[in-house]
């Protein structure tokens, strides 16, 4: 017995379990590929074919988006709650486990499931989207990792959020604040960066700055028109952006988590 | 006293198995006010120096006497207000509220945390405990409850080597042959732990090694069994 037969990151496993035994996690899998195959059919395809594909990926990526809405934030929120209240994370941290290292399994937990949909968002897009051109399919799936890649270094760091504040405040408070953020960085963003960028008042430009990016990460627009993947350096420059201020909220929920019943 | 706590815990002494250690005149109780500001409120006062091995250590005391912040002092979750204590071996701070995921069953949650050896050890506990582990924990009782969260910090202390083993209640809402099971199991297993357990019946625990009680504000500690321990407990908070 002196071998000590624990599992390795066991806060993220039992976290795991527990979605597992709760199914819901199940459904959010399923019901990608329920949209994805239904909602494109509302479209007048049977009119113009061709746009049966680009309105499934569309569909399935408006998922995932709408999952980083509603389901992941929501799981992250009550994970952290249950975890603090429960005398989980206490129990762990008495025994020398370090804060953070709880704080990353617990946000991990609900994070691998933002993975899932987009794997699956993928393998939907490359197998029933994907341009019958070569070099046109080759930019796809191109556009499709670089897509994957810029909603996950968006999505991590809003769970890990959810879950810290989830460990200090409310369920209510702890899944509004990411998709306020969300909202604010996708929808507002994009709703107000015309305005705000064309004005000369630095109160607006300063404004601008303040607000989170998320809309850098939404390609949507040219998975649907075809237009290509983003050149390296737009990529490199999006994705650099996005993981700052990823690392920048993991830091402020570092903060914020609360370990003591 | 600093020079009792460096021999005890300097190698090669610290290898033989858990220790604790508590400084005379350490205090322990909630600071109040923003940063520790405020005036602090203690509940327990050490007054004279505590030095613990591994064995069967019960600490019984009246509701509000401070039981539960002495074991989140000593589970380095609160800062002692002053003083200093030092612990060798892992710590496993079994709170009365602690719970894990209530969806889960006991078979799913032991098979999720635990692998090989360990899983092993944990399912001959249960055998020894007679827990359901098919049932999922919101159905469970309070006692079957509290059978789990023991089989698996006991499963854990097992694991870790020296290890220091805080129970707040831990035979809570178990019936009278459960708590002698988990008495006589205490009694064959505590070579490598140290067990410091919060009870309020002693009925069920005959082999102890020490008693700890809380007496107006000042913690009492003895090793000396006169009567039962119960009887200890009382002449020893007189």
């Amino acid at each position: 017995m002196k071998n000590n037969g624990e599992q390795r990151l066991a806060v993220f496993w039992l976290s795991l379990a527990g979605f597992y035994k709760r199914g819901s996690c199940w459904l959010l899998l399923a019901g990608l590929c329920v949209f994805a195959g239904i909602v494109p059919l509302l479209t007048p395809w049977d009119e113009q074919p061709h746009i049966l594909q680009p309105a499934r990926a569309q569909a399935a990526w408006g998922y995932v988006w709408l999952a980083l809405f509603t389901w992941l934030p929501f799981q992250a929120a009550t994970l952290g709650r249950r975890l603090r209240v429960n005398g989980f994370l206490e129990f762990m941290k008495a025994r020398g486990r370090h804060d953070g290292a709880l704080y990353l399994q617990m946000g991990m937990a609900v994070s691998v499931w933002l993975l899932g949909l987009l794997v699956l968002a993928c393998i939907i897009c490359a197998l029933f989207c994907s341009p019958k051109d070569p070099r046109e399919a080759e930019a796809w799936r191109a556009l499709l990792a670089q897509y994957g890649a810029l909603v996950l270094a968006s999505g991590t760091p809003l769970c890990l959020l959810g879950v810290a504040l989830g460990t200090r405040a409310g369920e209510v408070v702890a899944y509004l604040v990411p998709v306020c953020l969300l909202f604010c960085g996708l929808i507002g963003a994009s709703w107000l960066g015309p305005l705000l960028i064309g004005c000369e008042l630095p109160a607006y430009r300063i404004v601008w700055l303040l607000l989170p990016h998320y809309h850098l990460a939404d390609l949507t627009s040219r998975l649907v028109f075809k237009m290509g993947a983003l050149t390296p350096s737009a990529f490199r420059d999006a994705l650099v952006y996005l993981f700052l201020q990823g690392a920048s909220l993991t830091l402020l929920g570092r903060c914020a988590l609360r370990i003591r019943s | 006293m600093h020079n009792l706590a460096s021999d005890l815990f300097a190698a090669p002494y610290a290898d033989l198995g858990p220790l604790l250690w508590i400084e005379e005149g350490t205090q322990m109780g909630h600071a109040r006010g923003p940063w520790r500001s405020g005036i602090d409120q203690v509940l327990v006062e050490v007054t004279c120096p505590v030095v613990l091995e591994s064995g069967l250590h019960l600490f019984v005391a009246p509701n509000g006497s401070g039981k539960t912040t002495v074991l989140r002092t000593l589970a380095g979750l609160h800062p002692a207000l002053r003083g200093r204590l030092k612990v060798a071996g892992e710590v496993f701070y079994v709170s009365d509220q602690l719970q894990l995921d209530m969806e889960l069953s006991a078979q799913r949650l032991f098979e999720t945390w635990f692998r090989g050896s360990a899983l092993s050890y944990c399912y001959g506990l249960v055998e020894r405990l007679t827990l359901n582990v098919d049932c999922a924990m919101n159905k469970l009782s309070r006692g079957n409850r509290q059978k789990v969260m023991l089989v698996v910090a006991e499963t854990l202390a097992a694991g870790s080597g020296p290890s220091l083993l805080l129970l707040d209640e831990p035979l809570a809402g178990m019936d009278a042959e459960t708590r002698e099971v988990v008495a006589e199991f205490w009694a064959s297993t505590n070579k490598t732990v140290l067990r410091l357990v919060v009870l309020h019946e002693l009925d069920a625990v005959k082999k102890a090694d020490s008693l700890f009680t809380v007496s107006r504000g000042q913690l009492r500690h003895t090793y000396r069994q006169t009567g039962s321990w119960a009887e200890t407990c009382r002449r020893l908070r007189a």
